[in-house]
């Protein structure tokens, strides 16, 4: 079942009546059965893997409370279990083929079987949220839950489960124990969230994805320097519109059960550095490379005797983090090329910032402000070349992109579409709250989402459905 | 109120970990002002769609189906329709009946061979095949109760795989399903909302090809009269060189099969005789054009022959044109098409030919009953 679906609406409605309907006692276990039903609706196998990761990180995070020494051979066991549910499941299409090659040629045909093998559903995400469980344990920042039904919550809420946002237990456990009250003016936020987030998917990034031409993922050829920029360009404010529509998405509902989930993008692409930008795109995903990579080896080097400014311990967090992240999304060549890039980029602008003091914004004239926005898309846009061409080493690519002449014959769609998108951010950034368009009159947003509905009517009858794109890492 | 206050609430009466909904208090003035909005853009639509000058300044309708010249074809009918009131007689078939007849040329022949007043719209869809041309047939007659159907049978598209893509479209397409035995919602709205059809319309924008999408459209819709038909002014006399047809026509062709399901077809157009007065008559073929064919003139004649047989039994009015030599060269766009000058000749001698297969009481086509 797609998030985007009139299946998923009535899913999410009927389950809304039963949820209000039901004494507060069996609520948590109500959604509980229904993040079981939506997983069940992808595949049944699917529940069996999380159930295990489930029950393994609960039992683990019991073991882990308390515990002194002793506790850390627990942890290694509990991450191993997370990463090894993830490694040999996520990454089995890569893995697998070979292997059952090998076997085959020297013997019965097994090939067959390399397709037959699923991967779970948001494995990505429910892993890395047992492995933050656990270490939040073992670092004595949270306890550990001994309420099986309120942590399988808490691992499987299904507004989460496809694609996160990558919840800490400190965060999302205390909801479930408060008592709450959806008034109307949550009912509005969430449902405001809802539209935003069905227009970023569908009226903003589908329509931008099926624009773009089929060579620029097949390596980029036949494009030249300035198509390339153009078409990246257009590519990742797609990416990001497709990725923060989920997400708006996915917490606009959640409001609705009266569970808060975390935001996970803060206007990216106006990032004045590659430091801010990480603070901004896939927060939830970034702040978990932050604390769980990042933080613990920049601490150990630290404690090792390291200087602070030395290359070694400003680079090698820096960029075990991206290596991290790339392997994260994929296993390829193309996404460690781009995981690394960007790790050099971190290490660059820290280097810089020992030579250079660093101003806040207001201290800043306008040109400064916003001057380093351009730069930071444009080497975010070089380093994202062999993630969406698949290219491991897009030289030829990058050697175009240097000189982006002749410029490209514009789509006006395309440049409509990114304008509606700029449009969208730039009043997300100039009036305050999270949603712009909360303050104004309600004839002003009635006419506003009169227009939305349209352009989604007219945009969802193009490519209708199409997955999101995070759903895939 | 705050999220705060919402999840502190040391009142909550539903105790600890429970939510409780409150729905006093809740504004619709959002939400109405937006179902208002759309509602007026919607009537403004529908509007637009029913009033036959309004619907001429915009581009037709879509019906959700890629094949845009049949969109037109059925939007040009349905404005046709509220203009003049619903066509009396259809000719079907592809290209070469869009191409080749004019209806007004036939309705004057018709009516001074017999006297009997028709009014006449041809519905043509490129690469249309009797198989599935009967179920356009069909669906025509039970809309528009007509008088007279002719089909148009041009011997190509009886050929295996020739009507392949019209009929992967229409049966991909919500409208046809729903027309056809599998009622569905989408289908319900185009079929009754003009505004969903121009939602569906404007949808193409967003289509990779556009550009070509649109050029191509453009070229259908201004090229398609109110009655369907779509002349050409170019002649194969004034070329160089003769065009070939298609490579997709050619490849089917130089491995010729005659298609059970078209001959099916045809012997299902014919039954519709019960309904509606059909006759059937084959679309002109240039003589440089059955080269193509695998078996050359032999394969074109198996053609004819084979539909002979199905329709005899049915004493259906058959017309051939083969051996007439009705159209000079300055008559043919290409090998298989007639051009404007050729459709004219054609379409004069189908009315006298049918008409005089009308007087013989071979053709029985019932008498108006429109008022004087």
């Amino acid at each position: 079942m797609s998030i985007v679906s009139i299946e998923f609406a009535l899913f999410v409605a009927a389950c809304l009546v039963l949820y209000y309907l039901l004494p507060p006692g069996w609520q948590r276990t109500f959604l509980l059965l229904a993040s079981a039903l939506f997983l069940l609706t992808w595949s049944w196998q699917f529940i069996i893997v999380l159930a295990a990761i489930t029950i393994i990180t609960y039992f683990i995070g019991i073991r882990l409370e308390g515990a002194e020494e002793s506790s850390r051979a627990w942890l290694v066991v509990g991450i191993l279990a997370n990463l090894g549910a993830l490694g040999s499941l996520k990454y089995v299409d890569v893995v697998l083929p070979p292997l059952l090659a090998r076997v085959s040629s020297s013997g019965p045909d097994l090939t067959y079987i390399a397709p037959l093998v699923l991967v779970p559903l948001g494995i990505s995400y429910y892993t890395l949220t047992g492995i933050s469980y656990l270490v939040d344990i073992q670092q004595g920042t949270i306890p550990a839950s001994r309420n099986m039904a309120s942590f399988s919550l808490y691992m499987t809420y299904f507004p989460k489960l496809v694609s996160g946002p990558i919840e800490r237990f400190r965060k999302f456990s205390p909801q479930l124990q408060r008592p709450r009250v959806v008034d109307p003016e949550v009912l509005s936020r969430g449902f405001g969230l809802i539209a935003m987030g069905l227009f970023r998917k569908v009226v903003l990034a589908d329509p931008i994805l099926s624009l773009v031409p089929e060579e620029l993922w097949e390596g980029g050829a036949g494009l030249s320097g300035a198509e390339l920029w153009f078409w990246m360009v257009a590519y990742g404010v797609a990416l990001y519109n497709d990725f923060a529509g989920y997400t708006e998405l996915v917490r606009g509902v959640s409001r609705l059960f009266g569970i808060q989930l975390s935001p996970n993008f803060r206007r990216p692409l106006f990032s004045r550095s590659f430091t801010q930008f990480w603070n901004r795109w896939h927060i939830s995903l970034s702040h978990w490379l932050r604390d769980y990579i990042y933080y613990p080896i920049s601490r150990w080097m630290l404690r090792k005797g390291f200087r602070p400014t030395t290359l070694t311990v400003v680079a090698v967090p820096a960029l075990a983090t991206m290596v991290g992240s790339a392997l994260w999304h994929r296993v390829s060549l193309a996404v460690l090329l781009w995981g690394v890039i960007n790790g050099m980029y971190l290490v660059g602008e820290r280097l810089l910032s020992f030579q250079f003091r660093r101003y806040s914004a207001s201290e800043l004239p306008a040109w400064r402000r916003y001057g380093t926005i351009p730069l930071v898309i444009a080497l975010a846009v070089l380093a994202a070349v062999p993630f969406v061409t698949g290219d491991h080493l897009p030289v030829p690519q990058w050697r175009a992109m240097l000189v982006p002449w002749p410029p490209p014959a514009p789509d006006f769609r395309v440049l409509f579409l990114l304008g509606l998108w700029l449009s969208v951010d730039i009043l997300h950034a100039w009036l305050p709250g999270e949603m712009f368009f909360r303050r104004w009159p309600a004839w002003a947003r009635g006419f506003l989402l009169a227009v939305a509905a349209l352009l989604l009517l007219i945009a969802v009858h193009q490519d209708p459905g199409q997955a999101f794109i995070y759903q895939q890492f | 109120m705050s999220e705060a206050r919402a999840t502190d609430s040391a009142e909550n009466p539903m105790g600890e970990g429970g939510v409780h909904l409150q729905t006093r208090g809740i504004r619709l003035s959002t939400l109405g002002t937006a179902v208002g909005t759309l509602l007026l853009l919607v009537a403004a639509l529908e509007i637009v769609g029913r009033t036959p000058r309004l619907r001429l300044l915009l581009p037709s309708p879509s019906l959700g189906s890629p094949h845009r010249q049949i969109e037109v074809q059925w939007s040009h009918l349905e404005v046709h329709t509220m203009a003049e009131g619903p066509p009396d007689c259809f000719f079907i078939g592809s290209s070469a009946v869009y191409r080749g007849i004019r209806p007004d040329v036939f309705t004057d022949s018709f009516f001074e061979t017999t006297g009997e007043s028709l009014r006449c719209y041809t519905f043509g869809v490129q690469g249309l095949s009797p198989g599935f041309g009967s179920m356009i047939a069909e669906l025509l007659a039970s809309r528009y109760s007509p008088r007279l159907m002719v089909l148009g049978a041009d011997t190509p598209t009886l050929a295996e795989g020739t009507g392949e893509y019209v009929e992967k479209t229409l049966r991909r397409t919500k409208w046809w399903r729903h027309q056809f035995g599998d009622p569905n919602p989408e289908g319900w709205l185009v079929e009754h909302s003009y505004a969903y059809r121009y939602v569906l319309l404007a949808s193409n924008w967003l289509r990779k090809d556009f550009d070509r999408w649109q050029e191509s459209s453009r070229e259908v819709e201004e090229g398609t009269t109110a009655l369907g038909f779509r002349g050409a002014t170019a002649s194969l006399a004034e070329r160089e060189e003769q065009p070939e047809p298609m490579e997709e026509l050619q490849a089917i062709l130089s491995d010729f099969q005659l298609s059970t399901a078209d001959l099916d077809g045809v012997e299902q157009f014919a039954r519709l005789r019960g309904s509606t007065e059909v006759a059937v008559v084959e679309m002109p073929i240039h003589p440089g054009f059955l080269q193509y064919f695998k078996e050359g003139r032999s394969d074109h004649e198996a053609v004819l022959q084979a539909m002979r047989d199905r329709l005899d039994p049915l004493g259906v009015v058959y017309l051939f044109t083969s051996d007439l030599e009705l159209i000079a060269d300055s008559g043919w766009l290409n090998t298989n098409h007639l051009n404007r000058t050729g459709a004219t000749e054609f379409s004069r001698w189908l009315g006298r030919a049918l008409g005089a297969e009308q007087l013989e009481g071979n053709l029985r086509v019932p008498p108006t009953w429109d008022p004087p």
